[in-house]
């Protein structure tokens, strides 16, 4: 059973920590839900594992492993898109605005070493799978031209296109609409299954991760609070965050789930 | 991309008219007799009799919107007069100076393409260290410098001092070399900083945080994705630059004795040979807009959303 | 700290063109063809020119002539940007329309052919010369105000006061000016060094003031005959041009820090 996780995870803007030992295990063919309020912390763990925090952050402590292997900083960097794919909010901001979507997938796929026509149908085929009728005029089109919702599932199809092990998924689902925020739920299911990749998934709708996750950890003020399976949580909180969480959501939502 | 550019092309148009007819007026209403001036270079003793005709063959006599009219529908033809002190047509003469000062200017946009965009992107991936350190000093030096005196200082060190290029003239490729430096080093400097503060702000986009995630190569993402968003504001400021550059140009021809328009110019105002002047500024302020147009031409094929006349969100 | 060190390099140089005929040791038109060509000495600092003349007075004289003309500039082109900016976000409609097409017009020429072309109009002369460089670039401040103006407009309080019955001079004379005085000292003082080079590149010309005036820019064009034999006769008059351009732009960097971050990552 492949694994990556991360151990041990600190990290700090200047004095102030905001990122206490985390430590999390992905496992493949199986979802790991992360949730918890806004400013948590998951982002943050989320691109520790690619080793992409941005320069004004340190990261004091923590650890990448790879089947239970530490990884050196060169390693972690060569997970990314090969082993471990990355999906993150507000897709629009992530697409380079002067480039077309096939050359995004072009040049993904040529860090792959595949060839310019290989992976045009490479891509055509990856955005069929995410539900795209017509790969063709997305693959020519530019981030500008398409819906935030197209632009999150060209993003999912982006970062699969080089058949990673596992999928880091940041927030997929928020800013989209309900009917669209299906569509890429769909799309991340049958991934999972047809695929077997092992997904993190961070979210601060437990609906999503009523839906998918097998299990969870649950993340406040950068520690993790919680972690067992997704049934065991919904049916027995232990800590007080999760409680809220869930007494949140329903209050919402209702208690109609799954 | 050809629609786009007839478009602009058609709005220039209307510019060129109200730019000619405003300097027509200024020209018109200004000091001075044109009879006198043109008795004067003709060198024809300013008699009553001599003045009543030079008014009446120059059409002074007529209303001012007749005079417009007359020489718009001239220019329209390509015909711009003739010189009040040699005679000859005024479109044959800029079009015998005009291609050394587009010369000059042009070698001038290639340096501060070519040593200002790079320069600033160094500056930007080295930020705080010592080559951002020393390109922005040389920067901030550069925009202060006079053009003519970096001129007259160049000449000194790298004509007189170590005799490696020719002080003046036209002849053979080291010579533009100090007149293009010279004329190039404002614009440089400027761009230079647009480009670096262009890459910061490049940098700190998430695009690029999707584009390392991706497990693209560095090289890629430098090229493709850091570089290419980022000329984008230093392309735009560009087609200001292009205005400073030719009249740049100019000032540095009279450095170099470099044949170009300057001089023709200097010498048009010094005489006050009227049609020179009002041919020149029409001329200059084509080749001007023109230049701003290709530069534009550029932008649009770079960033494909102004080609496609929307704005991003 | 920089808008300081800044400021006082400003008046420096500020105070030489100000108290140059009380500093001049010679009178700087004061000719004597046997001291001429001079090399630096306890007498003449910096030696004298061609035609005998004391190049420490001239080179204070000609201080007064550039900052003269830039002050002037200064003014003018803040003066008329104002009005006609304000005018047009104000009034609106075809006076607005008409005004910014004019405004259009003036901003594409390129200053220098502007320049050749106001004086070939006009006549040479340091006025002349103020005049056209105003007349080169009153359009950016201009639409700065303007839209300044119009963004302003729509603010509540400028529609509070108009309700109140404040008539539209009001307003602009209380509630845009301040607003736009920051913005408006950021490009000027930015722009000063610029009009520096121009005043400087036209004299160098001969459009300027017409020799024996003393004037940066006509004594390195009068010693270019002697550039060879007497180099610094050239170049002590750049780098007084050099020194003062410095200054300006120093200013107008710090004064963008400190009065308006948001330009801080633009170049002029």
């Amino acid at each position: 059973m492949s694994t990556l996780a991360i151990q041990g995870l600190c990290i700090s803007a200047g004095a102030t920590p905001l990122v206490r030992d985390v430590s999390l295990q992905v496992q493949r063919g199986r979802v790991l839900g992360l949730v918890g309020t806004s400013g948590g912390g998951k982002s943050l763990t989320v691109l520790a594992m690619l080793g992409l925090l941005s320069p004004g952050l340190r990261q004091t402590g923590g650890q990448v492993l790879r089947d239970g292997a530490v990884l050196a900083v060169p390693q972690v960097a060569a997970l990314r898109g090969a082993v471990v794919g990355l999906v993150q909010q507000s897709p629009r901001a992530c697409f380079n605005p002067l480039v077309t979507i096939g050359r995004h997938f072009a040049e993904t796929l040529a860090a792959h070493g595949l060839a310019r026509r290989l992976a045009a149908e490479r891509a055509a085929g990856l955005l069929a799978e995410v539900g795209f009728d017509d790969p063709g005029t997305i693959l020519a089109s530019y981030a500008f031209q398409l819906s935030g919702g197209m632009l999150q599932r060209v993003m999912l199809a982006l970062a699969l296109c080089r058949d990673p092990d596992f999928l880091l998924a940041d927030e997929p689902t928020t800013d989209l609409d309900l009917a669209v925020q299906a569509q890429v739920l769909a799309s991340l299911e049958q991934m999972v299954a047809r695929r077997g990749i092992g997904v993190l998934l961070v979210t601060h709708d437990l609906s999503v991760i009523a839906r998918l996750a097998d299990d969870v950890a649950v993340m406040q003020g950068g520690r993790i609070v919680e972690q067992q399976d997704a049934v065991g949580l919904f049916d027995a909180p232990r800590h007080n965050a999760t409680q809220a969480l869930l007494r949140t959501h329903f209050a919402l939502y209702g208690e109609a789930e799954q | 991309m050809l629609g786009f550019a007839v478009r602009r092309l058609l709005t220039l148009v209307p510019l060129l008219l109200i730019v000619s007819l405003v300097f027509f007026l200024m020209l018109r209403l200004g000091r001075g007799d044109p009879a006198l001036d043109y008795l004067r270079l003709s060198q024809l003793p300013p008699t009553d009799a001599a003045v009543a005709l030079a008014r009446q063959q120059l059409g002074l006599d007529q209303p001012l919107a007749a005079q417009y009219l007359n020489w718009l529908s001239g220019a329209v033809r390509l015909d711009l007069g003739r010189s009040w002190s040699t005679g000859r047509p005024v479109m044959e003469e800029v079009l015998h100076f005009l291609p050394a000062s587009l010369q000059l200017a042009g070698a001038a946009l290639l340096l501060v393409m070519l040593v200002g965009l790079p320069l600033g992107l160094l500056a930007a991936l080295y930020r705080d260290r010592w080559p951002d350190h020393l390109t922005r000093a040389i920067a901030f030096l550069g925009v202060s410098l006079p053009n003519f005196w970096l001129g007259f200082l160049l000449v000194l060190l790298f004509s007189v001092q170590l005799g490696w290029l020719p002080a003046m003239g036209r002849d053979g490729p080291a010579s533009i070399i100090m007149p293009a430096v010279a004329t190039a080093t404002m614009s440089g400097c400027v761009t230079l900083r647009l480009m670096r503060s262009s890459v910061l702000g490049v940098l700190g986009e998430r695009h690029l945080v999707f584009a390392r995630a991706r497990g693209l190569p560095r090289r890629t993402i430098l090229g493709r994705h850091v570089v290419l968003n980022a000329m984008i504001p230093p392309l735009t400021a560009l087609g200001l630059h292009v205005g400073e550059l030719l009249g740049g140009a100019m000032v540095v021809e009279m450095v170099f004795a470099w044949p170009g328009l300057g001089r023709y110019a200097l010498l048009a105002i010094t005489n006050r040979d009227f049609p020179v002047l009002q041919g020149f500024v029409l001329v200059m302020t084509l080749v001007f807009v023109l230049c701003n147009l290709v530069v534009d031409l550029a932008y649009a094929w770079v960033d494909p959303r102004i080609r496609f006349g929307t704005r991003a969100a | 700290m920089k808008v300081r060190l800044a400021l006082l390099l400003v008046a420096v140089l500020l105070g030489a063109a100000v108290f140059a005929p009380w500093l001049a040791p010679f009178d700087p038109a004061e000719t004597s063809l046997a001291s001429r060509l001079l090399p630096p000495s306890a007498l003449h600092w910096l030696g004298t020119d061609h035609l005998g003349r004391d190049v420490f007075s001239r080179l204070l004289w000609g201080a007064r002539a550039s900052m003269g003309a830039v002050a002037a500039i200064l003014a003018l082109v803040l003066a008329l940007g104002s009005l006609v900016g304000a005018t047009a976000g104000l009034l609106g409609g075809v006076v607005d329309a008409v005004l910014m097409r004019v405004a259009d017009a003036f901003m594409t020429v390129p200053t220098l052919v502007l320049a050749l072309f106001f004086i070939g109009a006009l006549g040479t002369g340091l006025t002349n010369v103020v005049i056209a460089i105003t007349l080169s670039h009153w359009a950016w401040y201009a639409r700065l105000v303007r839209g300044l103006t119009l963004s302003l407009g729509a603010r509540d309080y400028v529609a509070a006061a108009r309700v109140a019955g404040a008539t539209r001079l009001d307003v602009a004379r209380r509630h845009v000016l301040p607003a736009v005085g920051g913005q408006l000292a950021v490009l000027a003082s930015l722009d000063l060094g610029h009009w520096m080079l121009h005043v400087a590149g036209l004299s160098f010309l001969g459009l300027g003031l017409a020799a024996p005036a003393a004037e940066w820019g006509i004594m390195i064009n009068d010693a270019r005959p002697f550039f060879r034999v007497a180099p610094m006769l050239v170049l002590l008059p750049g780098a007084a041009i050099l020194l003062t351009v410095l200054a300006f732009n120093l200013l107008g960097d710090a004064l963008r820090d400190r009065l308006d971050p948001a330009l801080a990552g633009h170049a002029h």
